[in-house]
C-alpha cells in the first residue's frame, strides 16, 4: 500500500531536526513511495571549561553542515511505516580549538586545533513514522572518507600520550543520530 | 529481497566503524632556556606566611654571562615584605645548562642545570633575631651578629643540612613561553639522580 497515498499525496516536505552535528532544518521531494531524495543544513557548537591542578582548559567547537541525499524506503516491510537507507553527501565547516591556562600567572601551557576534511560521504537507516501531513523520523548516519587533523602545540606542558588519546576519542563523530519532524505539503 | 540486502549493506556501514581518518602534530613553542636568556635578575613576588604571620622574597641573579647564579631570599616579620628580619643568600658558579629540554614526572618542559656551590650565608637583618640565632647556637654557632653575612655551607641548621663548599647543585629550571618568568626545581623533593622532580610554583620575574 502506498503510504503517500494514504496521507495526502504530497510530494515535498520539511522540517526540523536535532542531530549530534548540530540542530537544522531538512527538505526534501518524495520521487516515488520508495525514494527521497533531500537535503538539510545544521549547525552547532560546543564549549567545555574545566578545571585541573593551577590550570583551566577551554575548548570550543563549531560545526556546519549541509547535507544532500537520497533515501529508499522499505515500505512493505510492515514496520509501521517503514525502515529506510539513505546516502549522501555531507559538506563540513568544522573547526576545534582549546587551550590550556596557567591560572596563577595565564601563562598559555598548550593548545590544540583541530580541523575536519571538508566533504564527506554519509549513510545510514533509520525509521518514519507518519500521521497524516506530520511525519517524524530517527536515523543514524555514519560518516566516511573524511579526515580530521589535530596540532598539539606544547608551550610549557608535553601532551602526555594518555591526554592525546582522550582528547581524540572526545572530538571524534563518527556518528550521527538524527531526530527529525516535519510537514508534507 | 535486494531490499534487505539493501538495509543489510547499510547497517554494516554503520558498525563498520568508519568516521574520520586522524592525523596529528605535535609542535614543541616551548623557550629555548639558555645562559644569554637567564642573565639579569629575575624577582619572585612577595610571599607570605599566614601562619606564621611572616613573610619572603627571593631574587635570583644570574651573573658572569649566566655562569654565576645568587639566589638571595629575604625574610620578613610582617606580612606584606616590609621588616625584614634575615637574608639567606646561596651563590653558585660554573653553571652548565643541558642542551636538550626534557620533562618532569608532570609533563612539565624544563632544562636541567648544575652548578658548584661557593657559599651560602645567613644574615640576621635584627639584633632581636641575632640574639635568638645566638641563643639558640643556630648552626652550632654563636657569632651571629646583625647585619653580617655568616657562612652556613656544609653545616646542620634545625633540620636542614645545606650543601658544603663545591658541592654540585642540582636544579631545574622552566621558562614560560612569553619568557616572562621562569620557576625552579622543588629541592626538598629530588629524585636519586639528585636532580628535583618537581618545580616550585613560585615564579620569577625579570
Amino acid at each position: 500500500m502506498s503510504l503517500l497515498a494514504e496521507s495526502d499525496n504530497s510530494s515535498s516536505e520539511a522540517g526540523l531536526f536535532y542531530s549530534t552535528w548540530g540542530s537544522g532544518v531538512m527538505g526534501g521531494y518524495n520521487y516515488s513511495n520508495e525514494i527521497h531524495i533531500g537535503g538539510s543544513f545544521s549547525s552547532g557548537d560546543t564549549s567545555t571549561k574545566s578545571k585541573g591542578l593551577g590550570t583551566s582548559m577551554k575548548s570550543q567547537s563549531t560545526f556546519m553542515t549541509v547535507n544532500a541525499f537520497g533515501r529508499y524506503y522499505l515500505r512493505d516491510l510492515g514496520i509501521t511505516d517503514g525502515l529506510f537507507g539513505q546516502a549522501g553527501l555531507a559538506f563540513r565547516n568544522w573547526t576545534g580549538k582549546g587551550s590550556i591556562i596557567d591560572d596563577r600567572t595565564q601563562a598559555k601551557i598548550a593548545s590544540i586545533k583541530i580541523d575536519w576534511s571538508p566533504v564527506v560521504i554519509v549513510t545510514g537507516v533509520g525509521w518514519q513514522k507518519i500521521w497524516g501531513s506530520l511525519s517524524f523520523s530517527v536515523a543514524m548516519n555514519a560518516s566516511i572518507g573524511g579526515s580530521r587533523t589535530i596540532e598539539y602545540t606544547e608551550n610549557m606542558h608535553r601532551f602526555s600520550d594518555s591526554m592525546k588519546k582522550d582528547l581524540e576519542e572526545k572530538t571524534d563523530y563518527p556518528t550521527n543520530l538524527v531526530i527529525y519532524i516535519g510537514y508534507s505539503f | 529481497m535486494i531490499k534487505y540486502i539493501f538495509l543489510l549493506f547499510f547497517s554494516i556501514f554503520l558498525l563498520s566503524g568508519c568516521g574520520d581518518k586522524l592525523s596529528t602534530s605535535t609542535t614543541d613553542n616551548s623557550a629555548n632556556i639558555t645562559k644569554a636568556l637567564l642573565t639579569g635578575t629575575w624577582t619572585a613576588k612577595c610571599s607570605d606566611n599566614t601562619t606564621a604571620s611572616t613573610s619572603s622574597k627571593t631574587v635570583l641573579v644570574f651573573s658572569a654571562s649566566g655562569d654565576n647564579l645568587t639566589a638571595t631570599t629575604t625574610n620578613y616579620s610582617d606580612l606584606s615584605c616590609v621588616t625584614q628580619s634575615f637574608v639567606f643568600t646561596k651563590k653558585l658558579n660554573t653553571l652548565e645548562l643541558e642542551d636538550s629540554k626534557t620533562k618532569t614526572s608532570q609533563n612539565q618542559i624544563i632544562k636541567k642545570f648544575t652548578a658548584k656551590v661557593t657559599d651560602i650565608t645567613l644574615e640576621p637583618k635584627t639584633t632581636s633575631v641575632a640574639t635568638l640565632l645566638f641563643s639558640s647556637s643556630f648552626c652550632g654557632l654563636t657569632g651571629w651578629n646583625s647585619g653580617t653575612e655568616t657562612s652556613v655551607a656544609g653545616l646542620t641548621c634545625g633540620s636542614i643540612t645545606y650543601n658544603a663548599v663545591n658541592d654540585t647543585h642540582s636544579d631545574i629550571i622552566q621558562i614560560n613561553s612569553e619568557k616572562t618568568f621562569i620557576r625552579l626545581g622543588n629541592i626538598t623533593n629530588a629524585a636519586s639522580t639528585g636532580y628535583p622532580k618537581t618545580l616550585y610554583t613560585l615564579e620569577y620575574y625579570k
